[in-house]
């Protein structure tokens, strides 16, 4: 293998759609928000968001004693500016708002500051039950990052090549779920654990009574539990031109179909919190290492086979 | 524009480091080392090494988290709650300090850097790919499984054992 | 009408209750429980997260003070409601909301309920944490250590490995989410893992204990309080609204039932609660028993459900465990707070 290969244009969108994106991932939001609210069973599902919004909006700020505000404020801002810095790299429909070269990667890293994010917010409420919640997400994070970069990273074996563009042009055959399966559920699983959504809400579970989130109220709160959502969305909103084939489909055109594979995997994400309980690390953390780990190594290993013989 | 963006990450780079010494606060520290470390990823990006840079600030997100677990458990003073002094040698380490980054500043000023022959190849990660690795893929790939097949195995070993010995 | 008024109001219809469960008053709960579920208004984690403070039943005088303080902690707009008889629940709600939306009240609340948090000296010492001002402020074993910001520093302990690490007494309860009423667990941890537990139940030894109608309806308010410790919150509502309709008296044995088979099919729970010592049995058991009563199956409530006995065995159950397995644990033993002696702990 001792040629290049051939690099292609970098095809992003116009720049003002860096401002739309914000919006777009709003609107998107919400929809998930009222879409939790359905499944919940909550009355009024529609107005729950508002209601919710409208309630943080409104509600007054409070400070701990001897708290770290510094950190505090800082993390909780962090988490919204990551899942927003994350969705740069988005196809939407075709072409990304910036369709950096790297950015497999990119999304990596901008995910992980949420690590950072939530253990700031945790540390800096000076509460027992908080930094019990911080320190749970950083277990967390240790459990779900090796199994989640081994999937991300067979799906750009696939396409060889750490641009979102291309891996979406690599599945106009075949999409890389039927390739890889493997790697999908890994990185499903991923992503809820990465939002701390679901099954993997312990950081801000109910038995620390909000754990992270402990002592957050009003805009604070907002600001955080914002920043979660949007980072499931956009965990979800990945999923699409990495294994599901972008948006590719008859009839419709790409964003309707990007936008239509988003909500089937959000609300498979959804379903998952009322299906199982609070998976705690102490149980999960020798599974993703023992079981996952090896899973994904194995599925990169065929995948590699399968590029390396067709080559 | 680039030039304002190098001297504004390079500053960055200096203060955040700087107030690693001058906090009080162990968690606070831990962050403003990531700072200081994001400012430089992005350096790195300005030179058009763009996993690299992604790559740098991927491992030292990861790693500055896992550090302020063990900055908190280990150090005195985790929170900043009483003012925080550097007890042993004080004047010493500065002069060291300062003294290393204004030989390394000379130097790089003074050194008579070799003009540009060339261009940077169209798709650096695969250059930097194939140079670090080249011919000998297939070794890399048998160690790095092993490596972590090890680690695997020690996780394995010890938790066998529970949290405080044989309690399972 | 300015934004704050309509954010009020807009906000208003669906406020997050924080209910402070008393001793003995579970009648007055329940009835709350079931009425924010016929609202669809949700229940707070923590007075943070809390619009309307509930105090269902009249408290005597220690709990009534960790109410104050859980209180002063709920951030404005915020509203107050003492329910001592089980007849006006509705109307106190109303009342409630109709409170939060007043703008003019809820300015008053702002600045003279919650000026003390802007201030970082505080004359009463408080951890960042609410869970559970109890009576005591001073921290019991270890008094010498420095202050800092009016705060007792953390003191090390020597912990089961040898290590030397930091010891910090958290009191667990009684205002926690899915706790039993009135407990308060005073833990000393290291790190999440609890070395010292000493429990204690607030206000004990009430007039007249609470008698359930039904059986079932008390098992699945203990299952109810477990699921949500759990984490499984739509297994944990599921359950509520069979209790309630027990009470109400509708047949519930078909959906019982297969809330029942849910649990028990859920291989994920299996493993989650495997291998969680409880005294004589393990958290596994206790929840196979309580399904059991929930189906009919056994009619004796396992002896660990006993009140006093509960109060003092429990603390000795979460030594060595883990914070969140200490949860598990006392939601599986469920003490029944109600029928604690006065004078124990």
């Amino acid at each position: 293998m001792g040629e290049m290969p051939v690099v292609p244009e970098p095809a992003a969108l116009p720049w003002w759609w860096a401002l739309l994106l914000p919006v777009l991932l709003g609107v998107g939001t919400w929809l998930a928000l009222v879409g939790d609210a359905v499944c919940s069973g909550e009355r009024a599902a529609f107005a729950v968001p508002g209601r919710e919004a409208a309630r943080l909006l409104v509600g007054q700020r409070r400070r701990t004693v001897a708290g770290d505000t510094v950190l505090g404020r800082i993390g909780g801002g962090v988490l919204p500016v990551a899942a927003l810095l994350a969705a740069a790299v988005l196809p939407l429909g075709e072409r990304p708002v910036a369709d950096l070269s790297v950015g497999v990667v990119w999304f990596n890293a901008m995910e992980v500051l949420a690590w950072a994010a939530v253990w700031m917010v945790g540390w800096g409420a000076n509460s027992a039950l908080g930094l019990v919640g911080g320190y749970r997400f950083v277990a967390q994070g240790l459990a779900y990052e090796l199994p989640h970069m081994f999937a991300i990273i067979t799906a750009a074996l696939g396409a060889a090549s750490l641009r979102l563009t291309t891996i979406v042009d690599a599945q106009q055959d075949l999409w890389f779920v039927a390739i890889m399966p493997v790697a999908f559920v890994v990185y499903l699983v991923s992503a809820a654990a990465m939002a701390f959504w679901g099954p993997f809400d312990a950081p801000v579970g109910r038995d620390v009574a909000g754990g992270a989130a402990v002592e957050l109220s009003g805009v604070d709160r907002l600001v955080f539990a914002g920043g979660r959502w949007l980072l499931l969305v956009v965990a979800a909103a990945m999923a699409v031109p990495l294994f599901l084939g972008g948006g590719a489909g008859p009839l419709l055109p790409a964003w309707a179909w990007v936008a239509v594979k988003t909500a089937a995997v959000l609300a498979l994400l959804l379903w998952l919190r009322h299906r199982f309980p609070t998976v705690r690390m102490d149980r999960y953390v020798e599974f993703a290492w023992v079981v996952l780990i090896p899973l994904a190594i194995a599925q990169a290993l065929a995948v590699a086979l399968v590029v390396l013989g067709g080559a | 524009m680039e030039v304002v963006l190098f001297w504004a990450l390079a500053a960055a780079a200096l203060v955040f480091g700087y107030l690693v010494f001058r906090l009080d606060s162990m968690a606070q520290v831990t962050f403003a080392l990531l700072a200081s470390f994001l400012a430089v990823a992005g350096l790195v990006l300005l030179l058009g090494l763009g996993y690299l840079g992604v790559v740098i600030a991927l491992m030292m997100v990861i790693e500055m988290v896992i550090m302020a677990v063990f900055m908190i458990m280990f150090m005195m003073n985790p929170a900043g709650l009483m003012p925080m002094t550097m007890v042993h040698n004080k004047v010493g380490s500065a002069v060291i300090a300062i003294g290393t980054f204004v030989a390394l500043v000379t130097g790089i000023l003074l050194v008579d850097w070799p003009a540009r022959e060339g261009a940077p190849p169209p798709d650096p990660t695969f250059a930097l790919g194939e140079a670090l690795m080249g011919g000998q893929m297939l070794t890399m790939m048998t160690l790095g499984v092993g490596l972590f097949a090890t680690i695997v195995a020690t996780v394995v070993l010890s938790t066998d054992r529970g949290r405080y010995g044989d309690e399972r | 009408m300015d934004l704050t008024a309509l954010l009020l109001r807009v906000a208003a219809r669906r406020p997050h209750v924080l209910v402070v469960a008393v001793p003995g008053a579970t009648a007055v709960r329940l009835a709350v429980e079931a009425a924010l579920a016929r609202r669809g208004w949700p229940i707070a984690t923590g007075p943070a997260d809390a619009d309307v403070l509930a105090v269902a039943g009249s408290s005597g005088p220690e709990l009534a003070a960790v109410v104050d303080a859980v209180w002063e902690q709920v951030p404005a707009p915020r509203a107050r409601v003492d329910l001592a008889a089980l007849a006006d629940v509705d109307e106190h709600l109303e009342a409630a909301a109709a409170l939060l939306a007043d703008v003019e009240r809820q300015r008053t609340e702002v600045v003279s309920g919650n000026a003390s948090h802007g201030a970082h000296d505080h004359s009463r010492p408080r951890q960042g944490d609410h869970a559970g001002h109890g009576a005591h402020h001073q921290h019991h074993h270890h008094g010498h250590g420095g202050t800092v910001a009016g705060l007792p520093m953390a003191e090390p302990g020597p912990d089961r490995d040898g290590l030397t690490l930091d010891r910090l007494h958290v009191p667990l309860g009684p205002v926690l989410p899915d706790w039993p009423a009135g407990l308060v667990v005073r833990v000393t941890l290291q790190g999440d893992v609890v070395q010292e537990a000493s429990a204690d139940v607030l206000d004990a030894g009430p007039a007249a204990p609470f008698e359930w109608p039904s059986a079932p309806a008390r098992e699945l308010d203990g299952l109810a309080r477990f699921l949500g410790v759990a984490g499984w919150s739509s297994a944990a509502g599921q359950a509520r609204r069979l209790r309630d309709a027990a009470l109400d008296g509708d047949r519930i044995e078909a959906e019982a039932a297969a809330l029942v088979r849910r649990v028990r099919r859920s291989r994920t729970l299996r493993w989650l609660v495997r291998g969680i010592p409880a005294g004589p049995t393990d958290v596994a058991a206790l929840l196979a028993r309580r399904l059991d009563a929930i189906e009919g199956v056994s009619g004796a409530s396992p002896e660990l459900q006993q009140g006093h006995l509960a109060a003092i065995e429990l603390a000795d159950l979460l030594v060595g465990t883990e914070l969140a397995s200490a949860r598990l644990i006392v939601a599986a033993v469920d003490p029944d707070t109600d029928r604690v002696e006065a004078g124990h702990g």
